[in-house]
C-alpha cells in the first residue's frame, strides 16, 4: 500500500512538473534552463521557495529578479490536485495512479496508454481556471501574469479535449 | 550641493578613489583597538595583572624608597632607569596582553573570513551552473574580462528562493552568485548584463574584501567584547559593567552603522561604475531598478540597510555628482571613529614604549596613523567635491562636514573604551573650544587647498597627480590638527598655565614649523601652476565634449601682498617694542614677541579666510607663512643684538614663531565658515589682515603675562639663571619631594591593605584604625603637598597630579572604612571607580615624571 502511495506521489509530482514545464515554456521559456533545479528546490521545500526570506545582501545588487517557475509549479500542483479529485471522486482511490495518467491525457501531456478519461464540462473547465487563477494570485503573481498562467492551463485542457 | 546653473555635463566621479575605502579601514582600526582594550582588561583581571601591580609597587619601594645622594647629579636618572628596568618584564607582559587582544581579534576575524565562503555555499545551497547554463557562464567570463576583473571570478547559481545577485570571497578568490532568475536570462543582455556588471563593479572596486573583512572583524570583536562581561559576571564584580557595556555597545553599533553607510555609498559607486561612459547601459540598469519592490520597506531599516532606495540610486545614475557631496555624517562618523581609537592607541603605545623610555613618540605615532586615515577619507572627499563643482556648477559645502568632524572627535574621545571606569570624563573648556576650532580650521584649510588645486586640474593629464596631492596635503593637515588636539588636551589638564607653555615649547619647534612649510608649499605650488583659461580635464568628464573651466580669480598675489603687509607690520611692532621698551625685558615679554609674529600670520590667514570665498583658507596658509617669514626678520634684528650675532640658539628660537604659525593657521582657517560669498571684497584682505595684526599684536604686547603666564617670572637677561633655578627646583623635587611622598604613600597604602585583610579585627575597629591611621596620614601628606610653593609651571602640573593621586588613595581608604562600618555595597562601587581613576592618574604621573627627567637631562647636556 505504501509502495502504491509512493508511486502515486511520484506520478503526481512528475505530472505537476510536466504541466509546469509546459506552462513555463509559454510564459518564460528562458527559465527552462534552470527548471529542473527549481523544481528540485520546490519539491524539497515549497514554502521556502514560494515565501523566501528577503535578504539585503552585502555587496549585492539590491535588485530582485525572482523565478516564475516556483509559482507555476504551485499552480500546476493545485490544478492537478483538483482534476485528480474530480476523477478520484468518480472512480475511487485504489486506482489513483491510473487515474493520474487519465489526468495526464486530459492535460494533453501524453498518457495515451490510459483509457479514455472522463471529459470535463464547461463549468469544470471554468473551475480549473478559477483554481489556477486563485493559486497564482495566492503565491504573489501579478494579475496580468496570473491570468496568463490560468489561460495557459485552460488552453491545455481545451487542446487535449 | 545646490545647483547654480541649469545645464551640466556628466562628470566622472570615479576619477578620484572613493573616500569610503578608508572609512572601511577606519572601522577596522576601531574594531582592532577594541581588541587591544580587551587584551588589557583581561591582563588586569588575571594573575598577570596582580603580578604587574605587585611588581610596580615593589620596584617603587626598592628604587624610590632610599634617598638620593644630592652630590651625584646622575643619581635621579639612574634611579628612574632602575625603575624602568625593574618594571620592564611586567610592562612587556602587559603590552603583550594588549597586542595579544589585537592579534586574537585579527586571527578570529581571518578565520571567520576564510570559513565564510564554504559556509555560505552550504547554508545558501549555492550550486555550480548546470550544463544548460554553459552559455551564461561564457557571457559572464566575457563581461568579467571587459570589466578588467582578473582572474575571472567563480560563478555560482543561487537557490531558487534567491532573487538578488551578490558577491563574496577571500582576497584574490571571489565568487559571484547570480539568482537563477538572472542566470536564466543570459540570452537577454538588457537583463543579464546589468546585474553581472553591477557585481563586477563591486569586485573592481575591492568592495568584496573590504566588506567581508570588516564584517568578519565585527563578529570577532563583538565576541571578544563579551569576554570582560563574562569575567566580571564570574567574579561577580558588577560595578564597572554598566560603564563598560554602553561603551562596548557603542563601538559595535557604530561599526555596524558605519559599515552599512559605507556599503550604501559603495552601491552608488558600483551603479555609476557599471554604466560609466555607456548611456545605453544606464537605461538598462534603471529599468532593472524599476522592477525592484524595495521601496515599501520599513523606514527604520534605512540606517542599517545595505542598499540605498531605488529613487536615490536612480537619481545618482542620472547625476553622479550627487555622491560627491560631503555631508555632516561624513565628518561626524570619521571624527567619531578617530576619537574612539585615539585614547586606546595612546594607552597601548604608552605601555609598549614606556620600557624603552620613548613615550614622547606616542602622540606622534597615533597622529601618523590616524592623520592619513582622516586625510584619505574626509580630505579626499572635500577635494573631489571641489573639483566636481567646477564642472557641474554647484557650490561645495564644507560647514556640515566641519561641524560633524568637531563633534565626532569630541564624542568619540569621551565615549571611548579607553575611558572605561572614568564615567564621562570632563574636559577643560579651553581644550574643548580649541579642539573644535582646530577641527573646523583643518577641514576648511583642506577644503581651501582643494579649491586651489582644482584650479590646477586642467594642467594635469591624469587624475593621479591631483588625488595624490589631496591625500598628502590632507593627511598632513589633519595629522597636525590631531597632534595639536592631543598635545593640548594633555596640557589643558593643568589649565592655561601649562598649555601656554606647551604651545611655545612643543608647538613652537622645528617639526611643526616644517609641517606648516609643507602646507605652504602645497598652496604655493597651486598658485604657481594655475592656468587662467582652460577647459575641464578629459578625465573628469564622461561626455566627449569640451567643458569650459571657470577662470580662477587672481588671488595668489593677493595672498602674498596680505602676508607681506601683515609680516612687515609685526616686524615693525617687534622692533618698535624693543626700541621703546629697551634692550632688556622679562621672559614673558620675549615670548610675547614670538606671539606677535604668530598673530601677524593669524591676521593674514583670517583675512584671507574671511574675504576670499572657498579658496581663502588655502590661500591663508600661504599668506600666514609669508607673514611669519617677514615677521621673523624683525625678530632676527632684535635677536642679533641680544644673542651677539647669528648663533644656532638664535636660529632655533626663530623656529618658535614659525611653529606657532601652524597652530594659528589651522585655527584661523575656521573663519572660512564665516566667509563672504562674493569675491568683490577680496581686495580688502591686506587691509583687514593689517588691522587684525595690529589689534592682535597690541593685545599680546599689552598683556604678555596673560599670553605666556608660564614665562611670567623670568627676565631676558636673567632667563638663563631663572631656567637654572627652575631646573634645580625640578631636580630637588625629583630627588626629594617625590620619593618621600611616594614612600609615605606606599606605606599608607600597605597599612590600609593590611588592616582591610586582617580578619582578627572586628569591622568597626578596622574602620576606626583605617581612618585614624592611613587615611589621616594620607590627608597630612596631601596637605603638605598642597601647601608647597612650586614655581616652575611644568613641575607645578606634575606636582598637582601627585597631590591628586594621594587624595584619591585617601578617598579609597575612607571608602573601605565606610564599608566596614556600614556594609554598604555602594562604597565598594565607589572604591572601584576610584581605583580606575588611580590607574589613569598613575600613568599620567609617570609620564609627567619622565618628561621632567628628560628636561633636567637636557639641561645637564646644555
Amino acid at each position: 500500500m505504501i509502495k502504491g502511495s509512493q508511486r502515486a506521489d511520484d506520478e503526481q509530482r512528475s505530472l505537476v512538473k510536466d504541466l509546469a514545464a509546459e506552462l513555463v515554456e509559454q510564459l518564460d521559456p528562458d527559465e527552462l534552463a534552470v527548471f529542473d533545479d527549481a523544481a528540485e528546490d520546490y519539491f524539497r521545500d515549497p514554502e521556502a521557495v514560494l515565501n523566501p526570506r528577503r535578504r539585503d545582501e552585502a555587496v549585492g545588487s539590491g535588485v530582485e529578479l525572482a523565478l516564475v517557475t516556483p509559482v507555476v509549479l504551485a499552480v500546476a500542483g493545485q490544478v492537478v490536485e483538483y482534476l485528480s479529485g474530480v476523477v478520484v471522486e468518480a472512480l475511487g482511490d485504489n486506482v489513483r495512479p491510473r487515474l493520474l495518467r487519465f489526468v495526464r491525457r486530459m492535460l494533453g501531456l501524453g498518457g495515451e496508454d490510459a483509457a479514455e478519461p472522463p471529459s470535463l464540462d464547461s463549468a469544470q473547465v471554468e473551475h480549473v481556471r478559477d483554481v489556477a487563477l486563485a493559486r497564482a494570485r495566492d503565491v504573489g503573481l501579478d494579475e496580468e501574469r496570473a491570468r496568463l498562467l490560468a489561460e495557459s492551463v485552460v488552453g491545455g485542457l481545451r487542446r487535449a479535449a | 550641493m545646490e545647483t547654480l546653473e541649469g545645464t551640466r555635463p556628466r562628470v566622472d566621479v570615479l576619477a578620484y578613489p572613493a573616500p569610503t575605502t578608508t572609512r572601511f579601514v577606519l572601522v577596522m582600526t576601531s574594531l582592532l583597538t577594541a581588541g587591544l582594550f580587551v587584551g588589557t582588561w583581561l591582563h588586569n583581571t588575571t594573575s598577570a595583572g596582580d603580578r604587574w601591580a605587585g611588581t610596580v609597587a615593589e620596584c617603587s619601594e626598592v628604587v624610590f624608597g632610599a634617598p638620593v645622594d644630592p652630590a651625584d647629579p646622575t643619581a635621579t636618572f639612574d634611579r628612574q632607569e632602575r625603575f624602568v628596568d625593574c618594571t620592564a618584564p611586567v610592562e612587556r607582559t602587559r603590552a603583550a596582553w594588549s597586542l595579544g587582544g589585537l592579534l586574537v581579534a585579527g586571527v578570529i576575524g581571518a578565520a571567520i573570513l576564510y570559513a565564510t565562503p564554504a559556509h555560505l555555499q552550504r547554508s545558501r545551497r549555492l550550486r555550480r551552473p548546470n550544463p544548460r547554463l554553459a552559455d551564461a557562464e561564457r557571457r559572464f567570463a566575457e563581461l568579467a574580462a571587459e570589466a578588467g576583473v582578473r582572474p575571472t571570478p567563480r560563478l555560482l547559481i543561487g537557490h531558487s528562493s534567491s532573487a538578488e545577485a551578490f558577491s563574496f570571497g577571500v582576497p584574490g578568490r571571489y565568487t559571484v552568485v547570480l539568482p537563477p532568475g538572472v542566470a536564466a536570462k543570459w540570452r537577454k543582455p538588457d537583463v543579464f548584463d546589468p546585474h553581472v556588471r553591477h557585481e563586477l563593479a563591486h569586485l573592481a572596486a575591492s568592495d568584496v574584501p573590504l566588506t567581508w573583512i570588516t564584517r568578519s572583524l565585527r563578529y570577532a570583536v563583538v565576541g571578544l567584547l563579551l569576554l570582560p562581561v563574562a569575567t566580571e559576571l564570574v567574579a561577580w564584580e558588577l560595578s564597572s559593567l554598566p560603564d563598560y557595556l554602553w561603551r562596548a555597545s557603542l563601538v559595535a553599533g557604530v561599526a555596524l552603522l558605519t559599515a552599512a553607510a559605507a556599503l550604501r555609498s559603495r552601491e552608488f559607486d558600483a551603479d555609476v561604475r557599471s554604466v560609466a561612459r555607456h548611456p545605453e547601459r544606464r537605461q538598462a540598469w534603471v529599468a532593472q531598478l524599476g522592477v525592484e519592490p524595495r521601496e515599501g520597506s520599513a523606514r527604520w531599516r534605512g540606517p542599517v540597510a545595505n542598499h540605498p532606495t531605488r529613487t536615490a540610486r536612480t537619481a545618482v545614475l542620472d547625476r553622479p555628482e550627487r555622491i560627491a557631496a560631503v555631508t555632516g555624517l561624513d565628518g561626524g562618523v570619521t571624527g567619531f571613529l578617530v576619537g574612539l581609537s585615539t585614547p586606546l592607541l595612546t594607552a597601548v603605545l604608552t605601555t609598549v614604549l614606556a620600557p624603552a623610555g620613548r613615550t614622547d613618540l606616542v602622540v606622534v605615532l597615533v597622529c601618523l596613523l590616524l592623520g592619513p586615515l582622516l586625510g584619505c577619507t574626509l580630505g579626499l572627499a572635500l577635494w573631489r567635491q571641489a573639483l566636481l563643482s567646477r564642472v557641474v556648477g554647484t557650490r561645495p559645502r564644507v560647514l556640515l562636514a566641519a561641524v560633524g568632524l568637531a563633534g565626532g572627535l569630541l564624542l568619540g574621545h569621551v565615549t571611548s573604551l579607553g575611558n572605561t571606569g572614568l564615567g564621562l570624563p570632563t574636559q577643560h573648556p579651553g581644550w574643548v573650544v580649541l579642539g573644535a576650532v582646530l577641527a573646523f580650521g583643518a577641514t576648511y584649510a583642506v577644503a581651501g587647498l582643494g579649491e586651489l588645486w582644482s584650479d590646477v586640474a586642467p594642467r594635469l593629464r591624469r587624475p593621479l597627480g591631483s588625488w595624490l596631492v589631496a591625500v598628502l596635503a590632507s593627511s598632513v593637515a589633519f595629522g597636525a590638527a590631531l597632534w595639536l588636539w592631543e598635545v593640548l588636551r594633555q596640557a589643558f589638564e593643568e589649565g592655561w598655565l601649562l598649555a601656554s607653555g606647551v604651545l611655545v615649547s612643543e608647538v613652537g619647534s622645528t617639526v611643526p614649523a616644517a609641517v606648516a612649510g609643507l602646507l605652504t608649499t602645497t598652496a604655493l605650488a597651486a598658485v604657481v601652476l594655475t592656468r587662467s583659461a582652460a577647459s575641464a580635464p578629459r578625465w573628469l568628464v564622461e561626455d566627449e565634449v569640451v567643458v569650459p573651466w571657470p577662470a580662477p580669480p587672481r588671488t595668489g598675489l593677493l595672498a602674498l601682498a596680505t602676508g607681506v603687509l601683515c609680516g612687515a607690520l609685526t616686524a615693525v611692532m617687534v622692533l618698535g617694542y624693543r626700541v621703546v621698551g629697551g634692550a632688556t625685558g622679562s621672559a614673558d615679554e620675549a615670548v610675547a614677541l614670538f606671539w606677535v609674529v604668530a598673530a601677524g600670520a593669524g591676521g593674514a590667514a583670517l583675512a584671507m579666510a574671511l574675504l576670499v570665498p572657498r579658496r581663502g583658507p588655502g590661500l591663508g596658509v600661504l599668506a600666514a607663512e609669508v607673514a611669519g617669514g617677514v615677521g621673523v626678520l624683525g625678530l632676527l634684528v632684535v635677536g642679533l643684538d641680544a644673542f651677539g650675532g647669528v648663533t644656532p640658539v638664535l636660529l632655533e628660537s626663530l623656529a618658535i614663531p614659525l611653529g606657532l604659525v601652524l597652530a594659528v593657521v589651522l585655527a584661523a582657517s575656521a573663519a572660512g565658515a564665516l566667509a563672504v560669498r562674493s569675491t568683490r571684497t577680496s581686495g580688502l584682505a591686506p587691509v583687514l589682515g593689517a588691522l587684525l595684526t595690529l589689534l592682535a599684536g597690541v593685545g599680546v604686547l599689552s598683556a604678555p603675562s596673560v599670553v605666556a603666564p608660564w614665562a611670567a617670572t623670568g627676565t631676558v637677561e636673567g632667563e638663563a639663571s631663572q631656567q637654572a633655578e627652575a631646573d634645580i627646583e625640578v631636580a630637588a623635587w625629583l630627588s626629594g619631594t617625590e620619593p618621600d611622598a611616594r614612600a609615605r604613600f606606599d606605606a599608607s597604602a600597605a597599612e590600609a591593605a593590611r588592616l582591610a585583610t586582617d580578619r582578627s579585627i572586628d569591622p568597626q575597629t578596622t574602620a576606626s584604625r583605617l581612618l585614624n591611621g592611613p587615611a589621616a596620614e594620607l590627608a597630612a601628606l596631601r596637605d603638605e603637598l598642597a601647601a608647597m610653593q612650586v614655581r616652575d609651571s611644568q613641575l607645578s602640573g606634575v606636582h598637582g597630579q601627585l597631590t591628586d593621586l594621594v587624595e584619591n588613595k585617601r578617598l579609597q581608604v575612607v571608602a573601605i572604612a565606610a564599608f566596614f562600618r556600614s556594609g554598604d555595597e555602594g562604597e565598594v562601587d565607589r572604591l572601584r571607580g576610584l581605583r580606575a581613576q588611580e590607574h589613569q592618574q598613575t600613568v599620567d604621573l609617570e609620564a609627567g615624571i619622565v618628561a621632567l627627567l628628560e628636561r633636567v637631562e637636557d639641561s645637564l647636556d646644555d
